[in-house]
């Protein structure tokens, strides 16, 4: 196949850009950890009573991190409102009992899909205090629009 | 400036002068039809959507904002870009390699009837309020199990339809040993096998998973594996909106200036790629999601981006179909 000069000299500076994109994004995810929440465990949505989740909340695991174990339903959060002291780390372990849902806090990096019989993940540290609006941003049935829960960053 | 462009044509004459039989141009009418009766119903749709979600009207309580959005979604996304590119590739078989066989005409009709029962089917129950599920219908939202008969056929059908096109180009290059096939024909094919490739990913989810359960003969389902079938096939779907669009581009766009096309191999070339390509790229519409793990993320995204090179080569080729033609 008969290749013209200028389209050997467009493809090659194609081909490379596309490839030093792709090298730049393999470093800052793997190198540096910039990675899209992809958590692994499983867990009967069933049967959440019998689960981690039996009682969502927040618990202190040390001085300044918590973990909060969500549960996402049909139209909200389960607890609806949580609260943290400003500065501290939050790791949040989110679950659906019944549809797709989503997690995500509007002016943050916390943004991940909630799917039932898995355990999504992320963390967060806040850092001004303040309420916290939480979204669901994937359409989960005819109340998605009212689908919200709260954080509360204590001063 | 005339004598010029006329001159180009003369030169571009591997392509047969037929137009489309009528008996053809029949079937593909009937696609278009259909088409652009979608596109109005899903205009309005978006139209009331948006009028409702600007606050400017308030929808009637028996009409709810996510029954016209799924009406919006499906009829445009699904049904009118579906017909419409039907059409296209039927009459442009028929005008590029002769008319259609009688039997593989009635088969395109079969086809073109079972598409056109499962499209009925899906667009009474969204419009009954029984499959507000949206276009991309998420289990376990669950709709009517008539929705998801009307997908089956839906699919079934246009894979019934693309069966004779693909016969029609095979046997064209049987007939013709030795010549070179219209590009139409292979663009055609690439399209068709493409969109049989993808549709077995949502075949299979709706078959094996959501129709025993909307029966209730399972009471669970995997829903990531389920979503996953389903960006098998949804990202794909782009591509198939996109390839007769270039096919436009290559083919149709040089006849209008009066030149000819840059290069028929690159053409094929950026056309097998895309065929390539369509295949592992799902994930990427599943980023946020857990239970696929980050090292097939990535590579998925790799994958994905690779659709740039054909990309690179289409762009080229118009630009140099234009300066080509404009240099004669």
């Amino acid at each position: 196949m008969h290749l013209h000069k200028y389209e050997k000299i467009w493809m090659t500076f194609g081909i490379g850009s596309l490839v030093l994109f792709l090298a730049v994004l393999g470093v800052s995810a793997f190198a540096f950890g910039a990675q899209p929440p992809s958590h692994m465990h499983s867990v009967d949505s069933q049967n959440l009573e019998e689960s981690v989740f039996s009682a969502p909340g927040v618990e202190q695991i040390d001085e300044t991190t918590y973990r909060a174990r969500l549960v996402a339903m049909a139209f909200g959060y389960d607890p609806g409102t949580i609260e943290v002291p400003v500065g501290s780390t939050v790791i949040f372990e989110i679950t659906s009992s019944d549809v797709v849902h989503s997690f995500a806090i509007p002016g943050t990096n916390v943004n991940l899909m909630v799917t039932p019989g898995h355990v999504n993940m992320t963390e967060h540290t806040f850092t001004e205090p303040g309420e916290y609006l939480v979204l669901c941003n994937e359409y989960c049935g005819t109340g998605h629009q009212h689908m919200q829960m709260k954080i509360e960053v204590t001063p | 400036m005339m004598n010029q462009s006329n001159l180009a044509f003369k030169n571009n004459h591997y392509e047969p002068e037929i137009g489309v039989d009528p008996r053809d141009g029949k079937l593909a009418f009937y696609y278009v039809v259909i088409a652009f009766s979608a596109f109005l119903l899903g205009i309005l749709g978006g139209l009331l959507q948006g009028l409702s979600r600007g606050g400017m009207i308030e929808l009637p309580s028996w009409l709810g904002y996510y029954q016209i959005l799924t009406a919006h979604g499906v009829l445009l996304a699904l049904v009118f870009t579906t017909y419409i590119i039907y059409g296209f590739l039927y009459a442009g078989m028929s005008r590029t390699h002769g008319a259609f066989s009688p039997r593989l005409r009635k088969t395109g009709w079969i086809g073109f009837i079972l598409t056109s029962l499962g499209t009925g089917m899906a667009t009474v129950m969204i419009l009954a309020n029984e499959a507000s599920v949206l276009y991309t219908f998420y289990a376990p939202l669950q709709a009517h199990y008539i929705f998801y008969f009307g997908l089956v056929f839906f699919i079934v059908g246009t894979w019934v339809t693309g069966i004779p096109m693909l016969v029609h180009y095979f046997k064209w290059k049987k007939t013709h040993p030795g010549e070179p096939a219209p590009l139409f024909g292979f663009m055609t094919t690439a399209t068709i096998l493409l969109w049989i490739i993808a549709g077995l990913g949502v075949a299979a989810t709706v078959i094996g998973q959501m129709i025993p359960w909307a029966l209730g003969m399972t009471d669970e389902i995997n829903v990531v594996l389920s979503r996953s079938l389903f960006w098998y096939f949804g990202h794909p779907l782009v591509y198939f909106w996109i390839m007769p669009a270039y096919m436009v581009w290559y083919l149709v766009v040089p006849k209008v200036i009066g030149g000819k096309l840059f290069s028929a191999s690159l053409a094929k070339l950026a056309f097998v790629l895309f065929l390539l390509f369509s295949i592992p790229v799902g994930f990427h519409h599943q980023l946020m999601e857990s239970g696929i793990s980050v090292f097939w993320k990535y590579v998925q995204t790799i994958l994905t981006f690779v659709v740039v090179v054909p990309s690179l080569l289409t762009a080229f080729s118009i630009f140099a179909t234009f300066e080509q033609t404009g240099r004669e």
